[in-house]
């Protein structure tokens, strides 16, 4: 387990702020689908934002370690990066 | 006071809980939205455990008795605890569950309203910028929320097969 | 109807002549999803930033706290 005293870089907190609006609009749009499963328009902008997500997920991931538990992000690295800190409300 | 969200009647715990637990029973056409709110309502939680967590670790116990949670922190520590703002433990009796879909929704309905008038009371009781930033996000949310149990109700009002155009 | 926001209500109840404190004047929310409870179209839609700052994506159903 790592002990991080040393701040995190920018770079961090830039990825997390641009995902959270992604991941943000997702969730809303998904709401609204929902309960509107009919619209076409609000399914093609979901799979663009999926897209993005993926996208920047793959990025911050690489860099960062694992996001999702249980298969759902990339193991990478040598050692399992899922225990490491920080956790979310330690950000 | 954010502990009142977190372990209390109205908060995101029962809130969370009531329509993860509902959705068993509610038609299929609703389930999703159900599966999708509740499942949203636990990441409310973690957010008010954040803020709680945050503003408390570093705090005295002095300083957390003077803030009234001398109480809290004879039981508890620095831990969080399902408990609403008076101390009373979180209980399944804070959350309905009929087995009726238009009752069920209803109750959603009326918890949404109740989540997003105590964070208006919350909201007036804070003077720290960044914490009324996040409440008034959380109430934002329930205001959205609200909204998509009761387009629930419409949907079930349709008949079987027809296509619904708002 | 021009699609924002929350509406306010303003009420002053009966007030007795024996009725310690002066009457006040208080307000309640009409929220906007009680006024619009079917949501029409997803075409209106807030940045993913600033909707992320107000809690929402619909500018139809941003209803600030306090109210503006």
């Amino acid at each position: 387990m790592s002990e991080t005293t040393e701040s995190l870089p920018k770079a961090y907190y830039q990825y997390l702020q641009e995902l959270q609006a992604i991941d943000f609009v997702l969730v809303d749009l998904t709401l609204y689908l929902d309960t509107h499963p009919d619209d076409e328009q609000a399914l093609a902008q979901f799979k663009q934002f999926q897209k993005r997500k993926h996208n920047l997920m793959t990025q911050f991931e690489s860099a960062f370690g694992p996001l999702h538990q249980y298969g759902l992000s990339p193991a990478t690295g040598s050692s399992w990066a899922w225990s490491e800190t920080p956790w979310p409300w330690q950000v | 006071m954010l502990i009142e969200q977190y372990g209390g009647a109205d908060g995101e715990l029962s809130a969370a809980l009531r329509y993860l637990n509902q959705r068993y029973s509610i038609p299929d056409k609703v389930i999703g939205l159900l599966t999708d709110i509740g499942t949203e309502e636990f990441a409310h939680l973690e957010m008010i455990a954040t803020m709680v967590y945050k503003l408390t670790k570093d705090a005295t116990p002095e300083q957390l008795r003077e803030a009234g949670l001398g109480d809290h922190y004879v039981n508890h520590g620095y831990s969080l605890f399902y408990h609403d703002a008076a101390g009373n433990p979180w209980t399944a009796a804070y959350i309905a569950s009929k087995g009726d879909p238009i009752a069920d929704l209803y109750e959603d309905i009326a918890a949404e309203e109740k989540a997003r008038a105590t964070y208006q009371w919350i909201i007036d009781n804070t003077d720290d910028p960044d914490i009324k930033d996040s409440l008034r996000f959380l109430r934002e949310r329930e205001v959205i929320h609200s909204l998509r149990f009761r387009e629930a109700v419409e949907i079930l009002k349709e008949y079987q097969g027809s296509k619904k155009v708002f | 109807m021009d699609g924002t926001s929350a509406e306010w209500r303003s009420y002053v109840n009966f007030r007795s002549p024996f009725d310690p404190c002066p009457a006040r004047v208080k307000w309640y929310d009409v929220p906007p999803e009680v006024m619009h409870p079917v949501q029409k179209s997803a075409r209106k839609q807030f940045a993913p930033q600033e909707a992320l700052r107000k809690g929402t994506l619909w500018p139809e159903y941003d209803s600030p706290y306090p109210p503006v």
